[in-house]
């Protein structure tokens, strides 16, 4: 079982729509896998329909075991992907992780025992540099990274990747792409190639500014679902075989 | 996680009634609805069904399917093959070689398979519970409806509501189901020809009873065939037909002294008559089912000849399934066989002692007697001895092999078994003896006649000189052959099987 964190310090980047459409395509391809929708905004849970638990404090009973997570599964329309939905409670991980001890392998524990029943568990993170970022970190095999090709976007990346140095993570789990993504714009294209330039780990598929990610929110459903022959999908599926080839590599 | 469940409904149900009868919370959503046409296909047996398989076409994609155990490739379908060797090389012929031989798998049933995937959504248009309707439509089928409903996880409350409503819909819940299941619930009906090896004796009955039971329970069986025959669905239609007669005639004669001679004449002149109305056809089956076998033993000169030798034998064959299936349908051949049942239906006379000898007894008795008989007989062949007495020795084998099979229900039919099996390598090989002989005769009268080109004059001689080889092959194995089949180990098992003790024979 691997697991792939879609994470940003920046809010707004095309987390949720990358894990989205990823776990759509990862499932696609035949990997059992789970997506956990750890921001409480539930932006991921929305796209796929699926409702908050009810059950108080169940952000702390997710930290604790893995079959408090197992309980709170719910099938997705698709086949192969099972989605944990988030909920409110999710706020609060920073101030759970202290109430339970402040170990950074809380997650990593909580999702081990999954591994009989899923290959790939993606993470759909919440926009923060925190003690659960640290926890992601710890639990993931690979740490996807949307990136604007924008200054400030640019900006929070070093910022992360200083983090990383700081707190000794290997930088290699870290793998960035380019998000939304303007070829009319001068800006875009200057960041970009120097980016790519600095950064040679940079995935070399890119994500399109494109309406057809907005409109998951409309039709509630992963890109392939509503345009399959657009570019924003082709470009979906393209980032995902180079994950693929990663995550088997 | 909970699985799927599987539901009939004993009336036909649409989309819109499961809609009706959930909760107003819950939607039914039809996803796609697909159809395809189905033939199932076996042969006069059901071979394939009764093995636990199923053979079915679909004609729009003209492809013919094998569901076994195991999983099997399809292959192209068309009406026109119906054997086995008709169809291409593979695991599929392979596995119908085993299963049907010589038989010809027919159309038994043909249907539409409407298959419609439902989801039940919730007011967020989420899928919480997955519905497979299964419709059998059928010409002499009719149709029903089966489900299956498939939870997903984290929504077992939905899950148990959409049952809740189906449960209003009159469904009941089955175990699992596949086409075989499918099929039978919509009405198909396996009908094999009744063939129980079982007559259901009473030892005790007493003889003439016994026999006319028998006898005529094998003239039934023997019209099952008839209906094939006349459709000429394949060569064993014609091979069991004669069988069951034979069986028949064989039974009578072998107990003759159980019957008033007035009855005896009657019966053995009538089956007679009966059974050799498809002797030409028999014949000219066997050698065509050979054409093969026959090739291999020429070299390729001779083949043009044999080509010619065969082309003429089909056509023989033609006209002799014209004049068989003229006669079966023929007033007259009614009438025969309606006096035949006359005849076995006849109180019993009680003439004779035998005819009120308890069946048992007296088949003990002919047993020994006969297998007696074979000892005798075949302690005087050897090398020299000329073939009739070798072919004598291979009727004598023969009555005992049906006194053995026929009766085997009262001695215990694993003892029998074993017995059948040590006659079995000695019947074999004067079985072979006999075809050997029986080919180079019916060859030989091939030979004959002004029309026969040189070629074919040519092929014949030479297979006649291969089979003149084969049989003294045979010839030269006989003798070893009755020695096994006289041994003293061989001749203690009759003797502990049929010596019956007083009290079981009084």
């Amino acid at each position: 079982m691997k697991v792939l964190a879609c994470y940003s310090i920046k809010g707004g980047v095309g987390k949720t729509a990358s894990a989205v459409n990823l776990a759509y395509w990862a499932a696609k391809s035949g990997y059992r896998t789970l997506l956990l929708d750890l921001d409480s905004q539930g932006a991921s849970s929305f796209y796929f329909r699926v409702k908050s638990p009810v059950k108080k404090n169940w952000g702390k009973r997710l930290l604790k075991a893995y079959g408090e997570v197992l309980k709170q599964v719910k099938e997705s329309d698709y086949k192969n992907l099972d989605v944990v939905p988030a909920h409110l409670s999710f706020r609060n991980f920073d101030i759970l992780l202290d109430e339970i001890g402040k170990r950074k392998n809380r997650l990593s524990q909580a999702l081990k025992g999954l591994k009989k029943e899923y290959d790939l568990i993606i993470l759909d993170c919440p926009p923060t540099i925190s003690r659960l970022a640290e926890n992601i970190f710890n639990a993931s095999d690979i740490v996807l990274v949307p990136v604007i090709p924008t200054t400030l976007s640019e900006r929070t990346f070093e910022q992360l990747l200083k983090f990383f140095k700081q707190q000794d993570y290997s930088r290699k789990k870290l793998l960035p792409f380019f998000t939304m993504a303007d070829g009319r714009k001068q800006l875009h294209r200057e960041t970009a190639t120097a980016m790519r330039k600095r950064y040679k780990y940079f995935l070399k598929h890119a994500i399109p500014y494109s309406t057809d990610v907005e409109k998951m929110g409309k039709y509630r459903a992963p890109i392939d679902i509503f345009a399959r022959g657009r570019l924003a999908n082709k470009s979906y599926f393209a980032l995902w075989k180079e994950i693929e080839s990663k995550l088997e590599g | 996680m909970t699985s799927a469940t599987y539901w009939k409904f004993t009336t036909a149900v649409t989309p819109a009634e499961i809609e009706q009868a959930l909760p107003k919370k819950l939607r039914c959503r039809v996803l796609e609805k697909s159809s395809r046409g189905l033939i199932v296909l076996d042969d006069f047996h059901w071979h394939i069904w009764q093995s636990g398989g199923l053979l079915t076409a679909d004609p729009q994609q003209g492809l013919l399917n094998l569901s076994i155990a195991k999983e099997i490739p399809t292959v192209p379908y068309s009406p026109e093959n119906r054997f086995w060797w008709q169809l291409p090389s593979g695991a599929l012929s392979d596995h119908l070689r085993e299963l049907l031989d010589l038989h010809a798998f027919v159309p038994k049933a043909e249907c539409r398979l409407i298959s419609e995937p439902l989801a039940i959504i919730n007011s967020d248009e989420k899928i919480v519970t997955r519905v497979k309707l299964l419709t059998l439509n059928g010409e002499n089928l009719p149709s029903s409806t089966f489900a299956e409903i498939s939870p997903l996880r984290g929504y077992g409350d939905d899950y148990t509501v959409t049952l809740q409503a189906l449960s209003l819909l009159s469904s009941v819940e089955v175990e699992s189901f596949d086409l075989r299941t499918l099929l039978l619930a919509g009405g198909l009906h396996i009908d094999p020809p009744d063939e129980k090896d079982s007559f259901l004796l009473n030892p005790a009955e007493p003889a003439e009873a016994a026999i006319c039971k028998m006898a005529k329970r094998m003239l039934v069986t023997a019209r099952q065939y008839e209906q094939g025959i006349v459709e000429d669905i394949d060569t064993e239609f014609v091979h069991q037909y004669r069988v069951n007669i034979r069986k028949s005639r064989s039974l009578i004669s072998l107990f003759k002294k159980t019957l008033s001679s007035e009855r005896l004449q009657a019966l053995k002149t009538e089956l007679k008559v009966l059974g050799s109305r498809t002797n030409d056809l028999r014949d000219l089956d066997v050698f065509l089912l050979d054409e093969d076998y026959y090739r291999e033993m020429l070299p390729a000169e001779l083949q043009t000849g044999m080509t010619q030798v065969f082309t003429r034998i089909k056509r023989r064959r033609t006209m002799a399934l014209k004049k068989v299936v003229a006669s079966l349908q023929d007033d007259a051949y009614q009438a025969e066989v309606d006096h035949l049942f006359e005849l076995f239906d006849t109180e019993p006379d009680w003439l004779s002692k035998q005819s009120q000898m308890p069946i048992q007894q007296l088949v003990a008795k002919k047993v020994l007697a006969q297998y007696q008989r074979i000892c005798a007989n075949g302690d005087i062949i050897d090398e020299q001895t000329p073939d009739e007495a070798v072919h004598d020795l291979r009727i004598e084998c023969k009555k005992l092999r049906y006194l053995l099979e026929l009766f085997s229900e009262l001695f215990g039919k694993k003892k029998v078994k074993q017995l059948i099996r040590h006659l079995k390598g000695l019947q074999d090989n004067l079985g072979r003896f006999n075809d050997f002989s029986v080919q180079r005769e019916f060859l030989s009268g091939l030979g004959i006649g002004k029309t026969i080109s040189a070629e074919q004059l040519a092929s014949i001689n030479g297979l006649t000189a291969v089979l003149f080889n084969k049989q003294l092959h045979e010839r030269s194995l006989v003798v070893a052959n009755i020695d096994k089949f006289t041994a003293p180990g061989v001749r203690d098992e009759f003797q502990q099987i049929f010596a019956l003790s007083d009290e079981e024979s009084s």
